[in-house]
């Protein structure tokens, strides 16, 4: 069976298992708060956020229409948590050095090109 | 759940959408197809039955001019079909709406844009046509209609590297399965010094969960 790409322990105490890059589950999710959030990364290790009061996760695609590389490519994985309206955004690279992170800050509504994201879930 | 895209163009009428009209498009294989902007010539045609060689598309190059001049066609090489070349309509200047269009079959965390690179690494965007290294001097011109026409003599963003544009019309993420449309040209600016046959890459970035 494949390990699921993420899991979160829900405020009674049940796991939620997500999927994987193809279909992540996220928005699946019971509508319960959330009390840790594990994300498996592409090197196998795991990232953990926890004490947040809400999150988000998403995977980034690219599809290519023109040019000699067509096709779809799956490039971040996105794993935000909220705090005091500032976002710590965690971004795994999927592509070129495929599990490299940048973690950084935004200000609430700014987490992505300068703009908000969707598919947020409350924290506990 | 995943939410996938499939890009197609209208070969019919730049009046009509995709929900309104579904035959007037085709669906892209981005796998396999090609977008190929060209002067035309006598052996790159609408409908011409084959894939020009790059020796025929180098015959249908768009000349440099002492005047801006954009690129005249735009076909979309459809391997499966017999045809082959489909030219689309709009792509132009032209007060044409539906385009390119982008079917989302389900909600996205972002708003979906669509970019211009060198290559599918999206690190950077140093051919000619896109400005080489400066991204407001890109040739490659889009707009998104998905809200509207874009009127005529349109410029539109200079789409190169960062200059990008948001094919929600800047309303944010999609809730749900939605439609989205662009029209794209390319100007060559007037006698531009270095001729040049180039693939950038035009992608659409998106995210799901």
């Amino acid at each position: 069976m494949p390990i699921p790409l993420y899991e979160l322990v829900l405020d009674d105490n049940t796991i939620y298992l997500g999927g994987d890059l193809a279909s992540p589950k996220w928005r699946e999710s019971p509508d319960k708060a959330i009390l840790s959030f594990k994300l498996k990364l592409p090197s196998g290790d795991f990232l953990l956020l926890e004490g947040y009061d809400a999150y988000n996760f998403f995977v980034e695609a690219v599809n290519v229409l023109s040019g000699a590389e067509k096709g779809k490519h799956l490039t971040y994985l996105y794993m935000m948590g909220l705090k005091d309206a500032v976002i710590t955004s965690y971004r795994i690279s999927l592509g070129t050095n495929a599990g490299d992170m940048t973690i950084r800050r935004f200000p609430e509504g700014k987490e992505y090109a300068n703009k908000p994201t969707t598919g947020w879930h409350r924290g506990k | 759940m995943a939410t996938n895209l499939l890009v197609r163009v209208n070969i019919t009428d730049a009046t009509a959408s995709y929900a309104s009209q579904p035959t007037y498009y085709i669906t892209v294989d981005l796998a396999a197809d090609r977008i190929i902007w060209t002067a035309g010539s006598a052996e790159v045609y609408n409908h011409c039955g084959y894939s020009p060689s790059n020796a025929q598309l180098n015959e249908a190059a768009t000349l440099i001019q002492a005047t801006p001049v954009i690129i005249d066609k735009c076909f979309l090489d459809d391997v499966s079909s017999v045809n082959k070349l489909e030219q689309l309509v709009g792509c132009k200047d032209t007060n044409d709406r539906y385009v390119f269009c982008f079917s989302f079959d389900g909600a996205t965390a972002t708003e979906p844009t669509l970019e211009a690179w060198d290559t599918s690494a999206h690190s950077a965007a140093t051919l000619n046509v896109l400005g080489a290294g400066t991204p407001a001097n890109s040739m490659v011109h889009a707009i998104c209609t998905t809200a509207g026409a874009p009127g005529s003599s349109w410029s539109g963003t200079s789409l190169a590297a960062a200059n990008t544009v948001l094919l929600n019309n800047g309303s944010g993420a999609l809730g749900s399965a939605t439609d989205l449309y662009a029209n794209i040209y390319i100007k060559i600016p007037a006698s531009y010094g270095t001729p040049e046959t180039s693939q950038p890459v035009f992608s659409v970035r998106y995210t799901y969960s």
